[in-house]
């Protein structure tokens, strides 16, 4: 800082203070855009894990037996339950199939049903989870006819429809993150742009004699442009440093929700340091803006 | 006026040069002229008479309204803009109003132009202090303009015009300010300049040194330009 403080004391920017709001509107940019960048990259950690964890499974659904055959309900349905799991290990393509226990099946209940004994008759579905070889293509079709020739109640849920739900939510709230974040940019060089017609201004005897005297207008546009670029930083600089802790707040509480639906959205080293690289961009695309804009100021002088 | 003996292109030609702020009366009409390469000039003139006008077109503040003029063999002119930095290098230019930067010391305000060609701190400061010891301000290096006397400030005026050994010196009024001594002193600079090859053109109401002097004068009356010959020669008071 102290070279860049060498080269701009030829203009008078200590007596300058038309751009002394600069700083403040970096960091209100950047600590929009550290949340914002934070938010996008959580939600695309989440989609991801979504993604992987759920395209190589699917969900057999047996419902209660209605049949008023002889043995009661429970044992109908386990019936049509083992007969399933023998079509599934049948077929092409499955690695894995597991019928969930009755704890497990209690487990995810008990929000809605509170503690109960699944051996009580109550007529509950069953569940059976089932991995799939993602090598290999299995033919759902032939599966379902399969599933409904042997085993009347049961029904095949690939998850496909809801994920792709969660996807198209997902890539919105990329897309609007995204969109902030290109408002924030704007905002940031229309900001650095009238400032510096302003500075230009203010120090117009200045810079006109330092034409008189030689210099050319990459030098004086280099003198704006550090002296942007040093104010920006600092300003950029609070900004992030104002939201690490709010995101870190953000990740604890998402991390804490039930149901775990959030619990992959906290953020790789990679990310942080991306967001943390964020007042060195800003500060960098202010002092580009600043060069161009004395530049094509200086173009209309003599 | 002359080509030189050895055929050395002009320092500055002006070809049927007028000079109008914006929509206003021309201030120079009808300028011709050319310097040869180590010529010496007074520039007189009334008050109004147009002198600074046209050093500005010198010193390339401004550019001509019609006609052509060419500094350096170079023709002055929008599309050559990009050149300016370069001319604007051989061109030393004491301006009346001396235009010195207030928040700069007396050494940083001389230094300024070799700074902005980039040369190196160390030998900026070397060469700058010793002409700053040339001019008297040698207790004055870190001064700030504010805190100087008008001659003083005039000096350090001069001294940032001649630090980057310019062809061309241009000069509004350099002795306005100092009392006689001073400006004998300054004169002989000037002088001295010359006589290892820089083209000096000093604009002034100092009667007693264009007298002193044997150099020809261009002079200015309503915007039009006559070339006499000095006064010491043409007996003029």
């Amino acid at each position: 800082m102290l070279i860049f403080k060498k080269y701009t004391q030829n203009l008078p920017f200590a007596y300058d203070t038309s751009s002394l709001f600069l700083p403040w509107i970096m960091m209100l940019m950047v600590f929009l855009a550290s949340l914002t960048m934070a938010g996008s990259l959580a939600v695309n950690n989440m989609t991801e894990h979504w993604n992987s964890s759920i395209a190589g499974s699917l969900t057999v659904q047996v419902m209660p037996s209605s049949v008023k055959a002889a043995g009661n309900m429970l044992d109908n349905t386990m019936a049509e339950v083992d007969r399933a799991v023998a079509v599934l290990k049948q077929a092409k393509g499955i690695k894995d199939v597991r019928v969930l226990s009755d704890a497990e099946l209690g487990k995810l209940l008990e929000p809605w049903l509170g503690n109960i004994d699944l051996q009580d008759d109550i007529p509950v579905p069953r569940l059976i989870d089932v991995k799939i070889n993602m090598a290999e293509n299995v033919d759902f079709p032939k599966l379902k006819d399969e599933l409904a020739k042997y085993a009347p109640n049961a029904s095949l849920d690939i998850h496909r429809v809801w994920l792709a739900k969660l996807m198209s939510l997902a890539a919105t709230l990329n897309f609007l993150a995204w969109v902030v974040m290109m408002l924030a940019l704007v905002t940031t060089a229309v900001t650095v742009m009238y400032a510096t017609f302003t500075s230009l201004e203010v120090h117009r005897p200045a810079i006109e004699l330092l034409h008189l005297i030689g210099a050319r207008d990459a030098y004086i546009s280099l003198l704006f442009s550090r002296r942007t670029l040093t104010f920006s930083f600092g300003g950029a600089l609070v900004g992030m440093l104002l939201a690490i802790p709010l995101i870190i707040i953000i990740g604890t509480m998402a991390a804490g929700l039930e149901g775990g639906v959030l619990a992959n959205a906290s953020l790789s080293a990679l990310q942080w340091l991306l967001i943390a690289a964020l007042p060195f961009a800003a500060a960098i695309l202010s002092g580009f803006t600043a060069f161009l804009t004395v530049g094509f100021k200086l173009k209309r002088t003599m | 006026m002359q080509k030189n003996k050895a055929s050395l292109p002009n320092i500055v030609e002006f070809e049927d040069v007028g000079l109008r702020y914006g929509q206003g009366p021309e201030v120079l009409k009808d300028i011709r002229f050319s310097l040869a390469p180590g010529s010496f000039h007074f520039l007189t003139g009334e008050s109004g008479a147009g002198k600074t006008s046209l050093l500005s077109l010198m010193y390339l503040a401004n550019s001509p309204t019609r006609g052509r003029l060419s500094l350096f063999d170079t023709d002055v002119n929008e599309e050559n803009r990009k050149k300016f930095p370069e001319i604007r290098r051989n061109i030393g230019v004491v301006f009346q109003d001396f235009r010195l930067l207030d928040h700069l010391t007396a050494q940083e305000n001389v230094a300024l132009p070799l700074r902005v060609m980039g040369i190196k701190e160390l030998e900026i400061k070397r060469h700058v202090n010793e002409l700053l010891s040339w001019v008297g301000l040698e207790d004055h290096i870190n001064a700030k303009p504010p805190t100087l006397a008008g001659g003083q400030k005039q000096r350090v005026a001069i001294a940032r015009a001649l630090i980057n050994r310019p062809k061309l010196l241009l000069a509004d009024e350099p002795t306005g300010n100092v009392d006689d001594r001073i400006a004998t002193r300054l004169l002989r600079l000037f002088i001295e300049l010359n006589k290892i090859g820089t083209t000096v053109v000093i604009a002034t109401h100092n009667e007693g040194l264009i007298e002193r002097f044997p150099f020809p004068r261009i002079h200015l009356s309503s915007g039009r330009l006559k070339i006499l010959p000095s006064a010491k020669m043409s007996g003029i008071k």
